[in-house]
């Protein structure tokens, strides 16, 4: 990436280490997302571990009370819930779905799960 | 050790569309309108749209930023009217909830309580208002809307989310809630 488009994004991405930073901050840090090139020619856009050390600390034990609502937002936002990584993620194809649309679409879905917070410890 | 798949270059022009531009907002300018790409989608197949967002350029009587404010800004306080843009969803949030519930009403208290705790948002004839105090640069971000779009989205969905039971939380909600109603900005 040369310096112009650092430049443009030194306020939202974290550019040396391959991350997009699109807001909705917990404890002053920004929600990092992972952008990966699968083999299949898949893009996996994932939440990366600030949003588990989030979602570890703030749910504890109890993530799994929850579940039936991170079902509905994957549902509405065409995200899935990895357990095994504690990653909320999106797969898509170039053809199918702009980056653009699906940092979006991951972003309200990390928007949302981080809201269910709100009704334990509010 | 998370295994790591190659990390691809993006273009230039993708990651401008990604940071949804850095949106340019000229304090000599009343009033504009910018949109940013959003999923209000019910379903997600339904196409994502873009969300418009109108700014206002306004000037704030200083009296109206309270003392913690005021700290917070530092020198500008020196000055007898605060810069200050006033952003609004124009009402899409509501629209969109509209869209997937029917009637809205049931979900008002839910909605105050979500203007609380997302900051500086009030609720103006069905529109979600925030207010941007320190603009230094003529250009706004992400960041400085990030109080402001966790409003719409989690708004705009709340049909999918649990109601609130939480007792502490409420009764401090109904405290703002009542100093909101007296101040007539719900």
């Amino acid at each position: 990436m040369n310096s112009e488009i650092e430049s443009v994004l030194h306020e939202i991405y974290d550019v040396r280490s391959g991350f997009i930073i699109p807001g909705t901050f917990w404890d002053g840090d920004g929600c990092k997302i992972l952008f990966e090139q699968e083999e299949d020619k898949n893009i996996r856009l994932s939440s990366c571990e600030n949003f588990e050390a989030f979602t570890e600390q703030v749910f504890i034990d109890n993530f799994e009370d929850y579940t039936e609502y991170v079902s509905k937002i994957n549902k509405r936002f065409g995200t899935a819930w990895d357990s095994k990584r504690r990653q909320i993620y999106i797969r898509f194809r170039r053809n199918d779905m702009s980056i653009a649309e699906a940092v979006t679409r991951l972003h309200g879905a990390m928007m949302l799960i981080a809201a269910l917070d709100w009704y334990l410890y509010a | 050790m998370e295994e790591r798949r190659e990390i691809k270059a993006i273009s230039d022009k993708k990651l401008r569309e990604i940071i949804w531009e850095k949106i340019t907002v000229s304090k000599d300018v009343e009033e504009q309108v910018l949109t940013m790409p959003w999923h209000f989608g019910k379903e997600s197949d339904e196409k994502s749209e873009p969300l418009k967002i109108t700014v206002k350029h306004v000037k704030l009587p200083r009296k109206s930023v309270g003392p913690e404010r005021q700290r917070s800004l530092g020198s500008v306080v020196d000055t007898q009217q605060y810069e200050s843009f006033e952003i609004s969803d124009g009402g899409r949030a509501f629209i969109e909830l509209e869209r997937k519930v029917g009637d809205i009403t049931p979900y008002l208290p839910r909605i105050k309580r979500i203007l609380y705790k997302t900051g500086m948002n009030e609720l103006r004839g069905g529109r979600i208002i925030t207010k941007t105090y320190d603009l230094y640069s003529p250009w706004i971000t992400l960041h400085h809307l990030d109080g402001f779009v966790t409003a719409i989205t989690i708004i705009a969905n709340l049909d999918i989310l649990p109601p609130f039971t939480n007792s502490k939380w409420s009764s401090e909600a109904r405290d703002i809630e009542e100093k909101q109603l007296l101040e007539g900005n719900l």
